[in-house]
């Protein structure tokens, strides 16, 4: 069992555990947390998590633990792990089962009053255009050879022949919404039946999409350069891969654990099955979960798309028709990124890239303010926007948090409120909600969580990113 | 003795398997499954203005469906994964809750079963995959014992 007391303090916002070889570790175990949510984090199995991941074969620098760090399977969630490219392994539990599912922010140039006479039925046109809630199907069934071609050349296909979208959007959605190295001949037909009528579909769980106001800007010159400005609408959305990535996953965790024998590698939990990346099943699993990836970043563009429909049939004035992107940013995923010279395959479940201004694959308009980042808080409660740093990359692999993270369990959460109960405190604060089932409401409460802000001041002061804006919600709609 | 139950787990969904067989066991587990896919009726609240669960009432009846499993692993705890998996997967593909099992045969790596059930326009799928995380078979003096962690 990993006790805290076994952690070094480096500051008082990073804390590491030094390899044991006794226990099978390669590298250091760090953990980005102050003291009270180091408290939270150990009151789970999160840490004993944290401690398998540093027994990867390959792994380099050291296994990183986010402030919003909670108990997963395998891997913990908020969990980073770079593994040395091409023979170091790549473990698809340490990307998870809704493979690139990330956070999209969109601008607009409504203000908060202007929205307001038409919040309600706003919200509720956005709720019937995009299908949400689990295994809930979408408006487009995709033919095989259409979804091949979404699989392998992402949002650019999507937006110069289909023309969902701007070729602006491109350059604001990581890697211009297509991952190299996407094999679509890798991903099975069950994960592609799973998933070709369901692009443009939220998905259930803590997949959601906001309606929010910029209630607070922190850093006046980075939220400048990202086009934010306080009392400004903007719309978040977030969701993944959805059955697509689940199945992509589920396949490849099989096909690694009877495959790792032969490979002589053993693992401390059997949902850390992996292989080299330079072997067979490790570059299939690579070009299906690119595929994947190339999936969720079409289907965060469908659902954009269809929210600029509404948006331009609500707008009171002309010339606040539009929505502008942003950025896009995946939080599981896997991606061979350059680190010293070396190529390191960075897995990062529940974990957001944030590269610094001096990141060469950043976009211009990003170049001297760093990376956008988008930080959920817990339904109803405020998020953040920030921007990734240099340091960020000696720190923590150039990563940073998700979100909140879970701090109860979804049946503790029903146990200490309702849906009804949500609906209603979310009502007094004037927050618009749409969400089918009072459960999953009950679920996602805000008391299910940990305090966003406390996360993202961990991050903020151990250097890992810079915040700029805080987005106050106004309109929910909960898959 | 439940045979099947819901434990706490952070971020995902623990369900705890008890029967006096293995092969119960199996069976305790996709009536697990069959009974979060079909959702708690009470937790359910129509909203006005969805247009697909409209349509969905409006549709009405359940139907009749069935499906046959057949699987290999290479040992016992795979093989409740890869059942889970399975019974995940055609649920989800045929929209179908299949609490019904007859299990034609069963081995510690292998298994053939007839799935049966009911198809619902109302399925309600939270779960992504069975895991391998906390995975425990236990065969005890009072029966079968397994725990499996859902990710949700």
């Amino acid at each position: 069992m990993t006790k805290l007391t076994e952690f070094r303090t480096l500051s008082p916002v990073i804390h590491e555990l030094p390899p044991d070889p006794g226990r099978g570790m390669r590298v250091p175990a760090r953990v980005f947390a102050d003291g009270e949510l180091l408290e939270q984090i150990a009151a789970d199995n999160s840490l004993e998590q944290l401690v398998n991941v540093t027994t990867l074969p390959g792994i380099a620098d050291a296994a990183c633990g986010m402030p919003d760090m909670h108990e997963g399977y395998g891997f913990p969630v908020g969990g980073v792990a770079g593994t040395r490219a091409p023979d170091g392994v790549i473990s698809p539990g340490g990307i998870g089962f809704d493979i690139n599912c990330g956070v999209r922010l969109l601008r607009s140039e409504l203000t908060e009053a202007e929205l307001e006479p038409i919040k309600e039925p706003l919200v509720h046109e956005i709720s019937r255009t995009i299908p949400s809630g689990y295994g809930r199907r979408g408006r487009w069934a995709l033919e095989a050879a259409t979804l091949e071609r979404v699989l392998t050349e992402g949002c650019p296909f999507l937006i110069r022949e289909r023309g969902l979208g701007s070729i602006e959007d491109l350059e604001l959605i990581e890697s211009g919404g297509c991952m190299a190295g996407a094999d679509a001949e890798a991903v099975s037909e069950r994960a592609k039946h799973r998933g070709h009528d369901q692009l443009g579909t939220l998905g259930g769980g803590n997949h959601f999409l906001e309606l929010q106001v910029v209630e607070a800007v922190l850093d006046e010159e980075a939220a400048s350069c990202l086009g934010l400005r306080a009392g400004q609408i903007t719309v978040l959305i977030h969701t993944g891969s959805r059955g697509l990535g689940h199945q992509v996953c589920v396949d490849a965790v099989r096909t690694m654990d009877r495959a790792m024998a032969r490979y002589g590698i053993t693992v401390p939990d059997r949902q850390l099955a992996c292989a080299p990346l330079s072997s067979p099943e490790g570059q299939s699993y690579f070009g299906a979960m690119t595929a994947a990836a190339n999936f969720a970043w079409c289907n965060r563009q469908v659902i954009t798309e269809r929210v600029r429909d509404v948006f331009e049939r609500f707008a009171p004035r002309p010339d606040a028709k539009e929505l502008h992107l942003v950025y896009d940013v995946g939080h599981n995923t896997a991606r061979l990124e350059k680190f010293d010279g070396e190529t390191l395959c960075v897995h990062r479940k529940g974990a957001t890239r944030a590269l610094g201004p001096s990141a060469a694959e950043l976009p211009a308009r990003y170049r001297s303010s760093g990376q956008p980042v988008f930080i959920p808080g817990s339904m109803g409660t405020s998020s953040y926007v920030l921007v990734g740093t240099d340091a960020a990359a000696e720190l923590s692999l150039a990563s940073t948090c998700h979100g909140a993270g879970r701090a109860l369990s979804r049946k503790a959460a029903k146990r200490k409120t309702t849906g009804s109960e949500v609906r209603k405190q979310l009502a007094a604060r004037g927050i618009v909600v749409r969400c089918p089932s009072n459960a999953e409401l009950a679920e996602e409460a805000p008391l299910a969580y940990k305090a966003v802000e406390e996360v993202v001041r961990v991050v903020h002061e151990a250097g890992l990113a810079r915040r700029v804006a805080r987005l106050r919600p106004l309109g929910v709609i909960k898959g | 003795m439940a045979p099947y139950s819901f434990r706490e787990h952070t971020g995902e969904l623990k369900l705890r398997l008890e029967s006096t067989t293995l092969e119960g066991l199996f069976v305790e587990a996709a009536r697990a499954l069959a009974e979060i896919v079909a959702g708690d009726p009470g937790s359910w609240e129509q909203e006005a203005g969805s247009q697909e669960q409209e349509a969905a009432d409006a549709m009405g009846g359940d139907t009749a469906t069935a499906s046959e499993v057949r699987l290999e692993a290479p040992d016992r705890d795979a093989l409740l994964v890869d059942w889970l998996n399975e019974l995940i997967y055609t649920s989800e593909r045929d929209k179908g809750v299949y609490d019904q099992v007859s299990m034609k045969s069963l081995s510690e790596q292998s298994l053939v079963a007839e799935i049966r059930g009911r198809t619902t326009e109302r399925l309600c799928l939270p779960v992504k995959a069975a895991t391998f995380h906390g995975l425990r078979i236990e065969h005890a003096p009072s029966g079968w014992h397994a725990e499996v962690v859902l990710d949700v």
